[in-house]
């Protein structure tokens, strides 16, 4: 083959062949996707939602209420007809002793459904449209040993996302499990309880460890009925 | 006497040898470098894919539409749409002869059916976009050693294997829609908001194509290569009982290095 027909390889390269596959994958582009939702001309018949979290969540069907889920429960609805129909749902935060919501109650949209029969878990990850934000909640497990101090909640202390509540974990008890609060857990999260009588505080956090080299403030996953739940270890004091 | 003689001059010469050797150095070959018919190829490729539409596509709704677009026959209405696929390749050669080869890229394909007069639909399209993971075997029809030293046909290959949907990126229906207020009958185009409808496509692949060095290290690629579905595109869990396959044909050039 008679090479002085081609350009020379470093005329070809440096312009002409990268050139030539840029501009392929610029003309042949991405697909552009339509505002209008498609669904399926066939009757969609049931969806299922499992709670996994420590506390009820508000079901929405097309943006409407649907039910409320207590903490840990699984409920199905019969739908029984066609086209697009979108769910979410918002976490339910308790209150403390003055009637204020204490943690974040975030609002998860899942989409269309487009499975005949679709099941949605409610768990402590948060897809990245969640309202406020996503990301992933915890709840702190409080068990309160002591026999004189009922002490209040205060979590990811001195961080930006500081959180002074008066929820109030009374001596001798432990955090609500069905009703419990939740916060926005990351790499520096942590939870102080201070005494509600004196300056006395108990203090957990991810970065000091326990005798067994474990984080003192970590999410529990030790059981498999735990996971989603958003829970962490026991914090004993 | 001599004994002692030859064996002193025989130490001398032994040990002048290097002394010898140091002033007149032997030449070396010239070096000649070469890309190895054996070596890793490692390319970029893009190019032209023409879709061709299989067996029933599903009544759709799009938006508020009153009525679905209805089902529609690839038999009776299909066409050969035009899509495209970019993707990085990397080859390992077993031997001269037969090499593993794989490919990351994208992949849009295109379906086309004609309008139906009789039901009002217009003429309607389908593009999805996915990424794609493809792995196969390469065995080489004609390979020219002596092309890897410089510019020349180094390969003609045909290639076989599997090319898997591993992920869906983008969709766009167009087709007829009804408008709820009015009923009036008009063309609408509207996207599924989620992957749950699409499986993960696999498809048999069957190709040939060649490479040209441009350099030593550099080759230009030329491959077509076709795509048969081995399952459907939408999920029994969402339409129970569709079928709807898609095949692809591809035409693709490259840019590559090999080593």
């Amino acid at each position: 083959m008679n090479l002085s027909t081609i350009p020379s390889p470093p005329f070809l390269l440096r312009t002409a062949l990268p050139l030539f596959l840029v501009s392929l994958i610029l003309l042949g582009g991405c697909v552009e996707e339509s505002s209008s939702v498609l669904t399926f001309d066939v009757d969609l018949e049931s969806v299922t939602f499992n709670n996994h979290l420590h506390a009820s969540a508000v079901l929405y069907q097309d943006g409407a209420v649907l039910d409320t889920i207590p903490a840990h429960q699984t409920r199905t609805y019969p739908i029984g007809r066609h086209g697009p129909i979108r769910y979410a749902w918002r976490l339910i935060a308790p209150y403390d002793r003055y009637g204020a919501k204490v943690g974040v109650e975030p609002y998860v949209d899942l989409g269309v459904q487009y499975r005949l029969r679709e099941t949605y878990n409610i768990t402590n990850d948060l897809p990245s449209g969640s309202q406020p934000k996503g990301g992933t909640i915890f709840t702190p497990i409080i068990v309160n040993t002591t026999s004189l101090y009922d002490v209040q909640l205060l979590v990811n202390y001195n961080e930006d996302d500081q959180v002074r509540t008066n929820y109030v974990i009374r001596h001798g008890s432990l955090i609500t499990p069905d009703s419990a609060p939740y916060f926005y857990w990351h790499s520096t999260s942590n939870v102080r309880l201070e005494s509600t009588t004196n300056s006395y505080y108990w203090y957990f956090s991810r970065e000091d460890t326990t005798a067994s080299g474990d984080p003192e403030l970590r999410l529990d996953e030790s059981l498999s009925e735990y996971r989603g739940t958003g829970r962490t270890n026991q914090l004993v004091f | 006497m001599n004994l002692r003689l030859y064996t002193l001059l025989g130490m001398v010469a032994v040990l002048a040898i290097p002394a010898v050797a140091q002033d007149r150095p032997l030449r070396r070959p010239p070096v000649v470098e070469s890309a190895s018919p054996i070596g890793v190829y490692l390319g970029a490729k893009g190019g032209i894919v023409a879709s061709s539409p299989r067996r029933v596509f599903p009544s759709i709704i799009i938006g508020s539409s009153t009525t679905g677009s209805g089902e529609i026959s690839s038999a009776q209405y299909g066409q050969v749409g035009t899509g495209n696929r970019f993707g990085v390749e990397l080859t390992i050669p077993f031997s001269e002869r037969v090499a593993l080869t794989t490919e990351l890229g994208m992949l849009t394909w295109v379906t086309r059916f004609a309008a139906n007069p009789s039901t009002g639909r217009p003429a309607s399209r389908f593009d999805v976009q996915s990424f794609n993971v493809t792995g196969g075997i390469m065995v080489n029809l004609l390979n020219d050693t002596s092309a890897y030293r410089d510019a020349g046909l180094r390969t003609v290959y045909l290639v076989g294997g599997i090319d898997i949907g591993a992920g869906h990126i983008a969709n766009r229906f167009e087709s007829l829609a009804v408008d709820s207020a009015t009923s009036l009958v008009h063309t609408a185009d509207g996207s599924f908001t989620s992957s749950d409808p699409f499986r993960n496509l696999v498809a048999l692949r069957f190709g040939a194509g060649t490479r040209y060095a441009l350099s030593t290290h550099f080759e230009l690629q030329g491959e077509v290569a076709y795509d048969y579905a081995l399952n459907s595109v939408f999920s029994r869990d969402v339409i129970p009982d569709n079928d709807f396959a898609v095949d692809n044909f591809m035409f693709r050039v490259g840019l590559g290095y090999r080593f």
